[in-house]
C-alpha cells in the first residue's frame, strides 16, 4: 500500500479519466457509478502485483456495463463513429419538434421547395467553378460559362435526388450545403447590388432617354436670357457653341414650334436668313391657339418675347476699378 | 474457454453471494470473489455490479469515512437480495446440472443432441 499511496495523483487522474469517459450519464449516474471509486482503486492498486491500472475508458465501460447503462455510442476510437450517428440523431429530434408542434404542413411544404434549393446549390456551384476559371459573373456571359451553369444544376440536383453520390462524398456534401447556407445571404446580396447596378444603369438609359439639346443637371433648358455688363436684358443675342455651331436648346433644327409645357410655344427666330434660327436669345413664344395642326407658328402668329425671371440684374463690376485693384 | 463471458451471465448471483454474510466495499468484494476462485473477475464489473444490484434494491449501502484517505462504500445485502440470491441460486442449480450432464454424454452425441433441438419436425 505504501508504494502506491505515495501516488495519489495517479490515481485521482485514473479516477478522473474514468468519469470522463462516463461523461455521457447524468452527474447522479456518474456519481452512482464511481462513488468510492478511489478508495477502492488505492486499495487495487496496493494489492496488484503490477501497479498499473490499465485504460481508463476500458474500465469505465466495464463499469456502465456491469452497472446496465448502455455502452457508450462511442468508447473511445468513436469520433467517427459519433459523427456518422449525428444526422441521424439530429432527424431525430426534428422529427419530434414536428410532431409536437404540428409543423407537418409546413415541413410537407418546403420539402416542395427542395428543387429549389438544388437549383440554387448548383448556381452556388457554378459560381466556385466558375470563380476559379475567372469568371465573376452572377450569371454566365460566354456559352462555355452557360455550359459550366448547366453541368453545375445538374451534378446539384443528381445529389439531391440522391444519385451520383458516392459514400465519401457525404462529408464533404453536408459541408458544402453548411458552406453554401452560409454564403446564401453575401451572394444573394451580391446578386442583388449587382443587379439594382445594371438595373441603374438601364433605367438611366431607358427612362430618362438622352436628351437632345442643351440640359442643365438633367433638364431641359428652355430659354436663354442675357444681360449685359451694365445687368441690362438683351434681346437677339446670337449664340454659337465651341464649334461654330449655332447653339440650339432643343437640337430641333427646324421652322417647327417647341413646346415644353404644351401651353406656351417657342418658335425660332425669322431674321436670320436662310434658317429657322433656333440660337437667337431669347426665344420668343406665341399662345397654344397659334399653332397650326402641323406645330408650325401660324402665319399671323404673333411672337413675343417672354417674360424674363429678371427685367435687369446687377451690373458688372467696373472694369477700371477691377483694374485697379 | 473464456472464464469471464462465463461470469458476465452469473455475476449478479455471485456478488450476492460474496456478501449474503458480511457487507463489504468493492474491492472487499472482489476480494472475496477472487479468494473464492474467480480469479478473472474484473474489477470496474464488479463496482458495475453491486451499483446496479443497489439500483434494484437488492443491495443497501452506506459510506464509511476512513483516516487520511477517501471514503468507502460498504454493501450489504437486504431481504430483496436474499430473495433474488435464493431465486438464482436455484437456477443456476439447475442450469449447472443440466450442463454438467450435457458435457458429462460425451462429445460423440452432442452434434445429434444439438440437432434434435434445433429440428421443427
Amino acid at each position: 500500500m505504501n508504494t502506491l499511496t505515495a501516488e495519489p495523483e495517479a490515481i485521482t487522474r485514473f479516477a478522473a479519466a474514468v468519469r470522463a469517459a462516463l461523461s455521457d450519464l447524468s452527474a447522479e449516474e456518474i456519481d452512482e457509478l464511481t462513488d468510492g471509486l478511489e478508495a477502492d482503486l488505492i486499495e487495487a492498486a496496493s494489492e496488484s502485483a503490477t501497479p498499473e491500472m490499465g485504460d481508463p475508458n476500458h474500465y469505465a465501460n466495464e463499469l456502465r456495463q456491469a452497472a446496465g447503462y448502455p455502452a457508450r455510442a462511442t468508447p473511445t476510437r468513436g469520433v467517427r463513429a459519433r459523427i456518422r450517428a449525428f444526422p441521424g440523431e439530429i432527424r431525430a429530434e426534428w422529427q419530434a419538434i414536428v410532431e409536437r408542434f404540428g409543423l407537418g404542413r409546413f415541413v410537407d411544404f418546403f420539402a416542395a421547395l427542395r428543387p429549389v434549393w438544388w437549383v440554387f446549390r448548383g448556381w452556388a456551384l457554378y459560381l466556385l467553378v466558375a470563380g476559379l476559371v475567372g469568371l465573376w459573373n452572377a450569371l454566365p456571359a460566354t456559352f462555355v460559362g452557360w455550359i459550366i451553369l448547366a453541368g453545375a444544376v445538374v451534378v446539384s440536383v443528381q445529389f439531391g435526388r440522391g444519385r451520383w453520390l458516392a459514400r465519401w462524398m457525404r462529408v464533404p456534401l453536408v459541408l458544402g450545403n453548411i458552406l453554401v447556407i452560409v454564403a446564401a445571404p453575401f451572394l444573394a446580396s451580391w446578386v442583388v447590388t449587382a443587379t439594382n447596378m445594371s438595373a441603374a444603369r438601364a433605367s438611366y438609359v431607358e427612362e430618362s432617354p438622352w436628351i437632345p439639346g442643351v440640359t442643365m443637371n438633367g433638364q431641359q433648358v428652355t430659354n436663354i436670357f442675357a444681360y449685359d455688363e451694365n445687368g441690362a436684358l438683351l434681346e437677339n443675342v446670337q449664340l454659337f457653341d465651341q464649334d461654330g455651331t449655332p447653339l440650339d436648346l432643343f437640337g430641333s433644327d427646324g421652322p417647327g414650334a417647341y413646346s415644353f409645357d404644351n401651353l406656351t410655344y417657342l418658335v425660332p427666330n425669322t431674321d436670320v436668313p436662310g434658317r429657322a434660327a433656333w440660337n437667337v436669345y431669347p426665344l420668343s413664344v406665341i399662345d397654344e391657339g397659334d399653332v397650326t395642326k402641323e406645330g408650325l407658328p401660324a402665319s399671323d402668329a404673333n411672337p413675343r418675347v417672354p417674360k424674363a425671371p429678371f427685367t435687369s440684374v446687377r451690373p458688372l463690376a467696373a472694369r477700371d476699378a477691377v483694374v485697379s485693384e | 474457454m473464456d472464464t469471464t463471458q462465463l461470469l458476465k451471465g452469473v455475476l449478479d448471483v455471485a456478488v450476492l453471494a460474496a456478501v449474503q454474510h458480511e457487507d463489504g466495499y468493492g474491492y472487499d468484494i472482489v476480494r472475496r470473489l477472487r479468494g473464492a476462485g474467480l480469479g478473472d473477475v474484473g474489477e470496474a464489473s464488479v463496482y458495475g455490479t453491486l451499483r446496479r444490484l443497489y439500483g434494484a434494491g437488492a443491495l443497501t449501502s452506506y459510506v464509511v469515512p476512513s483516516d487520511g484517505g477517501p471514503h468507502r462504500k460498504y454493501y450489504g445485502i437486504n431481504e430483496e437480495g436474499r430473495k433474488m440470491l435464493d431465486e438464482q441460486r436455484v437456477s443456476w442449480t439447475a442450469f449447472a446440472n443440466t450442463m454438467t450432464g450435457l458435457l458429462a454424454t460425451g462429445t460423440t452425441e452432442k452434434p445429434a443432441a444439438v440437432k434434435t433441438i434445433g429440428a421443427r419436425a
